[in-house]
């Protein structure tokens, strides 16, 4: 099994680090450079977390594990008024960036309200793509326990709100709830503020460990990291993408920033040392995001075998 | 009145009345409204849901009218103009556009950087009606303000709104459900007992 694993150094030797990652079978992520420090994302195999651990201490370095790397998270405001956004749910994406994972924030068109809270058949389906989802919600414990479930109680991925109360057990057909985190129209820098944050992480944490071990029951046909490393192999146009991530990690696939129609073909094609091709262990599918590529790998139930 | 001296948001749910009215202190702050409140009292009922804002604004600084800004004179008995003779620069530029609006640029000069003359056939009248023309209003200032600070505060899906508004108090009622009457009156109970003692 392959561990998150941020590594956080300077730049001086950290090519050994990467090296290293490949020569256990992991794979590197995403590198960050912050003028003379570098931050690492990787995967790295469990039972070599060691070996890593004593480079990381030779080069001074600090390594921590990253429940979020690799992962593609959804923060949802209700809508993208003043009285959603910027505070609260754009400080809850960066915090959940701080620990690896990619997160996306939109808000609703008619998220607001009660009784006229709702979402639309767009907004589920791309809400869907993600690996989870984070609803931003408000003050009233009334509203979020017989009101705002409206919006989450359709989408096929783990929700987890925020809110101000401190609930018992978590609102209908949300996974997880985080206290103390409901409108708050100023940065969040408060003691009682960042320690909500750090459990949101560390909810957040825990539902996609349940969510990974649940895949490991039916082993997926290869690692999303594997299918990111041939796509830059294979497809060098994704090198000329401007975004910071043109490769998206899900915990089932990647999203791919590159046109649909004109890469669709190619990205099939991608062919693995072991002699498939993508199009025999994933879906490739448009994504709801721009004319993105989402690619969804099979389980292991259903192409018989695992590369 | 002191700046803020009743400031009271109270809900059924105390949790969510302490939440929001961190966010109402925010707003005010933001929008540098603190020191124009005098008294504030919002009531919130999710569950009704109704959200209610009594408000008593401070008397704040007067409207700035020409006479405030400028000396007046009609200037030598053959001459056919009045003159302003500046005191204070800081509206000047609104204080030509009116003028060009009323009488027109081509009677209108600055023959120095603090002298303004307008030439008029009748320039008495003239010289008495311009003295108390307004030419910036810092209340009006304050109250779209105030508007805007309402409109943050209150919740983004109470869409029906009644609202009764004059220079010195302002009620708000609002909803997602059509306003029922006891919601004003409620209100208007609030406003009045926010009255009391001034």
């Amino acid at each position: 099994m392959l561990e998150p694993i941020m590594y956080e150094g300077g730049v001086f030797k950290h090519n050994l680090v990467i090296e290293l990652i490949e020569d256990l079978g992991g794979y590197v992520l995403q590198t960050n450079f912050m003028q003379t420090e570098v931050m690492i994302q990787m995967l790295c195999p469990h039972e070599d977390i060691s070996m890593l651990e004593d480079l990381a201490k030779e080069l001074r370095a600090k390594i921590t594990r990253a429940p979020l790397t690799g992962t593609d998270i959804i923060v949802i405001a209700p809508t993208l008024s003043y009285h959603h956004l910027p505070h609260h749910a754009c400080d809850v994406a960066e915090y959940m960036r701080r620990f690896g994972a990619n997160t996306t924030l939109i808000g609703l068109a008619r998220g607001v309200g009660r009784r006229i809270a709702q979402i639309s058949a767009k907004e589920r389906a791309l809400v869907n793509e993600h690996d989870l989802a984070v609803f931003a919600l408000g003050n009233f414990e009334d509203c979020l326990m017989n009101k705002k479930y409206v919006l989450y109680k359709d989408l096929d991925v783990p929700c987890i709100i925020t809110g101000t109360p401190e609930l018992q057990k978590p609102p209908m057909y949300a996974k997880g709830y985080v206290g103390h985190l409901g409108r708050i129209a100023h940065r969040l820098k408060l003691e009682n503020e960042l320690d909500a944050l750090d459990r949101l992480v560390e909810t957040v944490g825990k539902t996609l460990d349940e969510h990974r071990i649940e895949i490991s029951k039916d082993p997926l046909t290869t690692q999303p990291a594997r299918i990111m490393k041939e796509i830059k192999e294979q497809i060098p146009e994704i090198n000329k993408s401007l975004s910071p991530a043109p490769i998206t990690l899900q915990l089932m696939g990647a999203r791919v920033k590159l046109s649909y129609p004109q890469y669709k073909e190619a990205i099939e094609n991608i062919t693995f040392e072991e002699g498939v091709t993508l199009r025999e262990i994933a879906e490739v599918l448009p994504s709801r995001v721009r004319d993105y590529i989402l690619i969804r790998i099979l389980p292991k139930s259903v192409t018989g075998f695992v590369i | 009145m002191k700046p803020l001296e009743v400031f009271r948001v109270e809900s059924p749910d105390k949790t969510g009345a302490e939440a929001y009215e961190s966010v109402i202190r925010d707003v005010l702050a933001d929008l540098e409204l603190t020191t124009v409140l005098g008294r504030l009292w919002i009531w919130i009922d999710p569950t009704e849901p109704v959200f209610i804002f009594c408000a008593l604004i401070r008397t704040g600084i007067p409207p700035v009218c020409v006479k405030d800004m400028a000396d007046i004179s009609t200037g030598a008995p053959s001459a056919k103009q009045v003159e302003l003779k500046l005191t204070n620069e800081e509206h000047v530029s609104t204080l030509l556009n009116i003028l060009w609006i009323e009488y027109g640029r081509e009677n209108v000069s600055q023959p120095e950087k603090k002298v303004i003359t307008i030439d008029t056939e009748d320039k008495d009248k003239v010289a008495e009606k311009l003295a108390d023309v307004v030419i910036a209003d810092p209340r009006r200032e304050i109250e779209s303000r105030l508007v805007d600070a309402l409109l943050r505060i209150t919740p983004e899906g109470f869409r029906v709104r009644h609202h009764v508004s004059t220079g010195s108090e302002m009620l708000f009622v609002a909803s997602e459900d059509p306003i029922k009457p006891e919601w004003v009156k409620k209100a208007e109970d609030m406003m009045d007992q926010l009255k009391e003692d001034l």
